[in-house]
C-alpha cells in the first residue's frame, strides 16, 4: 500500500493542476481578505475573517477542486493507457483504489494547510491582529485539517463515473460541478442526504461560529461513511469487471 | 468548419447531461418557490422564478459549463492528435481556434434560451392568467444576454486551456471561481466592473445609470479582447514551430 | 510436451460479434510462438485475455499450468513480460520515471531499471518526457517494461512496430539470445512477416477469430514448395503440356496471362521444363524458381489478399 501511494506522488510530478489550484486559491484569499478587511461594519473581529474566509472555500471551491483532482487520478490511468499494464504487474484494484483516496486525502489536507497559514498570516496584517489568539489559531487549524480530510470522503463517489466513462473527463467534471452547486445551495436540507452537505455539519458542529448546523451528527456522518464506502466499493467493483 | 465542430460532437453525452443540468435548476426553482415567507410563496410574485434561476444560473452554472465545453473541444483536438492534420490541410491555428469559439457561442446561446423555456415552464403555469408577451420576450432576451455575457468572461479561459494541460478542470474550477465572487462583488462599487456583475446591468436585472452600463459593456468586451489576445500569441507560438 | 501457455477453447464474443472463436493455441516452453493475423484477426483480444484484463467468454488460458480465470493470478502475472497494443506510460514524466513506477510497484531495485534500458538502446535518467518520445522510443520503453522484472514468458503484441530496420534487428537478436540463453518463452504477434519468418519457431495464424493452423517453421522450410515462373511465347499451349507431363491440375497454377505463367513447383527442374516445352514447339524467354515466402502460405491459409 505504500509502495501504491509513493506511486501516486511519482505520477503527478510536474503535474501542475496542483500549484495551479494553490494559485487560485490564493487569488480567491487575497481577494476575500481585503473585501473583508474593507467592510469594516460587517466584520469585526478574527473569528468573523476566517469565517468569511473559510465559509466559500470550503463550502464551494475546495470541494470543486478535490473533486477535479479526484477526475484526473482516475482519468489519468486511462488517457495514459497505463492501467492495463498496472493490472499486469499485477496491482489489486481494491488498493490502488484506496491508495488514490490517500493520495486524494493528502493532496487536500496540504492545501487545507496552506490556506490556515494564509488565514493566519493575513489576519495578522490586516486589523484583525488584535482579536487573534490561541484558542481561535487552534480553531482555524481544527477547521481546516477537518476539512481537507473530510471533504475528499464526500466527493470521491465522483470516481465511479470516470471509471464508467473510461477516463472521459467531462462528464465526470459537469457533475461534479452540479454536485456541488447542489450540495451548496441545499446545505440544510441535505444534511443525511447530501454527503457533501453532511460534511458541513459535521465539520462546524456546535454552531461555534454561529454557522447553523444540523445537529444530529450521527445522521451525517453515517449518510457520509455509508457514501464513502459505496463509492469504494462500486469503484473497485466497476474496475475488477471492465474490459480493457 | 462550423458544421464539422458539431458534427465532433455527435454521439457524444453532453447534451444529455446539459439537459439534465437545465431540469436541475427548473427542480431547483420549483422547491424555493414554493417555499414561503409569511404563508406566502416566493413563487407569488410573477418574475420571480426567471430572477432567481437567473441568478443561479450566471452565478454557478453558465460560466463553468461554457469554459468546460470550449476547454475540451479545444483540448480534444490536441489529446487525439487530430491538430496536426488540421494544421496540415493547412488550417491555420487562429482558424481552428475561433471556430470552437464560435461553437462555443452557439451552444451558449441555444443552452442559455433552453433554459428559459423550462423556466418559463415554472412561470406561465401559475401566471399563466398575468403573462404577457412582452413579458416573456423582455426574459428570454435576459436569459440569452447571460449566456453570452457568460461566455465573453470565460473566453481567455477558453483561450488558455490550450496552453494549460488538464485544461478541462482549471478551467471549471477558474471560471466557477470568477463566476461565483461575483455573488461576493455583487453590492459592491466595483460590480460593472467585474464580468459577472457587468452582465446584469447589460441585461437590465440590475437598474444602473447609462455610465454603469458602458462600464459593463466595456468589462465584457475586456474579456473578449483578452482571449483574442491570448489566441493571437498562440497562432504566433504555433507558426514559429 | 511441456506447454507454459495453453489456451482451451478460448472464446470471446462482444454483444453479437465472436472476436475469438474456441481457439486452442499451445506455446512450449522455451520456444518463440509469433501469432500472424490480419488486422481485426483477434490477435490482440487473445493476448488481452491470456493476461486477464479482457475477460474470458468461453474456455480457458493455462499459464504454467495455471488458470487464468482465476481470482489470484498475481504469482502467474509476475512471471509475465507483456506489451499490449501501445505502450502505456505517463506523459509528464521521463523514461526512468516511468519504469521506476513499475520497478517499485514489482519490488525492483534501480540496477533492474537501468539495465533494462541498456539493452533496449534508451538513456537512463534523461530529462526527456515521455511525451516527446518517438514512436520506436515508445516501443523501447515498452519493451524495457516488459522485461525489466526476468519474467519467464513474453507476451508481445506488435513489439517492433515503429523500431527502424537497426532497432528491429537488435530486438530480433535479443529475443533469440533471451529465448536461447534463458529459456525465455515468447509469445509475439506482429504484421512484418519476414521478421516473424526468421524469429518464430512456430507460427499460429488467426483469421477472423479463428485459428487456422499452426506450423512449425522447421517442418515448414522441409516441405517448402515453391513455384515456378515461365515467360513463354503461348502460355495457355505450354499450361496444357505441363499438365500431360507432370499431372499438374488446374489449380496449381497461380497465373496466366499472354506472357507469363506461374504454377506450384513440387520440386521440378526448371531445365526439364525448358527442354521439354522447347521440343514441343514453345519458346521458353525465361524460366526462374522462386521459394514461397511465408506471406505466400499466410495468403493460400486465409485465402485473403495478404497480412493488410
Amino acid at each position: 500500500m505504500d509502495k501504491l501511494l509513493i506511486c501516486e506522488f511519482k505520477k503527478q510530478k510536474r503535474n501542475r493542476f496542483i500549484f495551479v489550484s494553490i494559485g487560485l486559491i490564493t487569488l480567491y484569499l487575497v481577494f476575500m481578505s481585503y473585501y473583508v478587511n474593507d467592510a469594516r461594519g460587517l466584520y469585526s473581529d478574527f473569528t468573523s475573517f476566517y469565517k468569511q474566509c473559510l465559509g466559500y472555500l470550503c463550502f464551494l471551491i475546495l470541494p470543486l477542486i478535490i473533486a477535479i483532482l479526484c477526475v484526473n487520478v482516475f482519468a489519468d490511468e486511462y488517457k495514459s493507457d497505463a492501467l492495463k499494464y498496472l493490472w499486469t504487474v499485477p496491482v489489486s484494484k481494491g488498493k490502488l483504489v484506496f491508495a488514490k483516496v490517500l493520495y486524494i486525502e493528502l493532496m487536500s489536507l496540504i492545501l487545507m494547510l496552506f490556506v490556515c497559514l494564509f488565514v493566519i498570516v493575513s489576519a495578522n496584517i490586516t486589523r484583525f491582529s488584535q482579536s487573534i489568539d490561541i484558542h481561535s489559531i487552534l480553531r482555524v487549524f481544527y477547521l481546516c485539517a477537518a476539512n481537507g480530510l473530510i471533504i475528499p470522503l464526500a466527493v470521491f463517489p465522483i470516481s465511479i463515473f470516470v471509471v464508467l466513462c473510461k477516463g472521459n473527463t467531462v462528464i465526470p467534471t459537469i457533475l461534479s460541478v452540479v454536485y456541488v452547486f447542489l450540495s451548496f445551495l441545499f446545505t440544510s436540507p441535505g444534511a443525511g442526504i447530501i454527503p457533501l452537505s453532511s460534511t458541513t455539519h459535521i465539520i462546524w458542529f456546535n454552531n461555534y461560529e454561529g454557522v447553523m448546523t444540523n445537529n444530529n451528527i450521527e445522521m451525517n456522518v453515517a449518510n457520509l461513511s455509508i457514501i464513502f464506502i459505496l463509492g469504494i466499493v462500486f469503484t473497485s467493483s466497476l474496475l475488477k469487471k471492465q474490459n480493457l | 468548419m462550423l458544421k464539422l465542430e458539431f458534427m465532433k460532437l455527435k454521439r457524444s453525452y453532453l447534451i444529455l447531461i446539459l439537459t439534465l443540468t437545465i431540469i436541475l435548476n427548473m427542480i431547483i426553482q420549483f422547491y424555493w418557490g414554493n417555499m414561503t415567507y409569511l404563508g406566502t410563496p416566493y413563487n407569488n410574485r410573477l418574475g420571480w422564478v426567471f430572477d432567481s434561476a437567473l441568478s443561479l444560473s450566471t452565478y454557478y452554472l453558465f460560466a463553468p459549463v461554457f469554459a468546460l465545453l470550449g476547454s475540451n473541444m479545444i483540448e480534444k483536438e490536441e489529446r487525439y492528435g487530430t491538430l496536426n492534420y488540421l494544421k496540415v490541410i493547412p488550417l491555420q491555428p487562429i482558424k481552428i481556434l475561433w471556430v470552437k469559439f464560435e461553437a462555443t457561442f452557439i451552444i451558449a446561446i441555444g443552452y442559455s434560451f433552453l433554459m428559459f423555456v423550462g423556466i418559463a415552464l415554472l412561470e406561465i403555469v401559475p401566471h399563466h392568467n398575468s403573462i404577457t408577451v412582452s413579458f416573456l420576450l423582455t426574459y428570454m432576451f435576459r436569459f440569452v444576454i447571460h449566456g453570452i455575457g457568460s461566455f465573453l468572461t470565460v473566453c481567455p479561459i477558453i483561450a488558455l486551456s490550450l496552453l494549460l494541460k488538464k485544461g478541462n478542470g482549471l478551467s471549471v474550477i477558474l471560471s466557477f471561481i470568477i463566476a461565483f465572487c461575483g455573488v461576493l462583488t455583487a453590492s459592491s462599487t466595483i460590480a460593472p466592473f467585474y464580468p459577472i456583475n457587468a452582465i446584469f446591468f447589460i441585461s437590465g436585472m440590475y437598474n444602473g445609470k447609462a455610465s454603469q452600463f458602458i462600464t459593463a459593456l466595456f468589462s465584457l468586451a475586456i474579456c473578449f479582447l483578452l482571449s483574442i489576445l491570448i489566441c493571437l500569441s498562440i497562432h504566433s507560438a504555433c507558426c514559429a514551430e | 510436451m511441456n506447454y507454459v501457455l495453453h489456451t482451451k477453447n478460448l472464446t470471446k464474443i462482444y454483444g453479437n460479434q465472436v472476436a475469438v472463436d474456441h481457439v486452442n493455441l499451445c506455446v512450449e516452453s522455451g520456444e518463440i510462438y509469433g501469432l500472424l493475423g490480419r488486422n481485426g484477426a483477434g490477435k490482440t483480444t487473445i493476448m488481452k485475455m491470456m493476461i486477464g484484463i479482457s475477460s474470458i467468454t468461453e474456455g480457458d488460458v493455462e499459464i504454467f499450468g495455471n488458470s487464468m480465470k482465476r481470482k489470484d493470478k498475481s504469482h502467474i502475472l509476475s512471471q509475465i513480460g507483456c506489451i499490449i497494443e501501445n505502450p502505456g506510460f505517463y506523459p509528464n514524466l521521463t523514461g526512468s520515471e516511468n519504469l521506476d513506477i513499475f520497478a517499485t510497484l514489482r519490488k525492483l531495485k534501480q540496477s533492474d531499471v537501468k539495465n533494462a534500458l541498456e539493452i533496449v538502446g534508451l538513456p537512463y535518467r534523461d530529462k526527456k518526457r515521455y511525451s516527446h518520445y518517438s514512436l520506436g522510443m515508445k516501443q523501447r520503453l515498452g519493451l524495457a517494461n516488459a522485461i525489466m522484472h526476468k519474467p519467464r514468458i513474453l507476451i508481445l503484441d506488435e513489439p517492433i512496430n515503429g523500431l527502424d530496420p537497426i532497432g528491429i534487428a537488435e530486438i530480433r537478436q535479443f529475443l533469440k539470445e533471451l529465448c536461447q540463453s534463458s529459456g525465455v518463452t515468447i509469445l509475439i504477434s506482429s504484421h512484418i512477416l519476414s521478421e516473424i519468418e526468421n524469429l518464430a519457431d512456430t507460427v499460429g495464424i488467426i483469421h477472423d477469430g479463428r485459428l487456422l493452423e499452426e506450423v512449425r517453421i522447421k517442418d515448414w522450410a522441409k516441405n517448402l514448395n515453391g513455384r515456378i515462373v515461365l515467360s513463354v511465347s503461348s502460355p495457355s499451349t505450354a499450361k496444357e503440356i505441363l499438365k500431360k507431363i507432370f499431372s499438374l491440375t488446374d489449380n496449381d497454377f497461380m497465373f496466366i496471362d499472354e506472357t507469363k505463367l506461374i504454377f506450384e513447383s513440387r520440386d521440378i527442374d526448371t531445365a526439364k521444363i525448358t527442354r521439354i516445352l522447347v521440343n514441343s514447339g514453345v519458346d521458353v524467354l525465361g524460366a526462374t524458381k522462386e521459394k514461397n515466402s511465408l506471406e505466400d502460405y499466410f495468403k493460400i491459409v486465409t485465402g485473403g489478399n495478404g497480412i493488410g
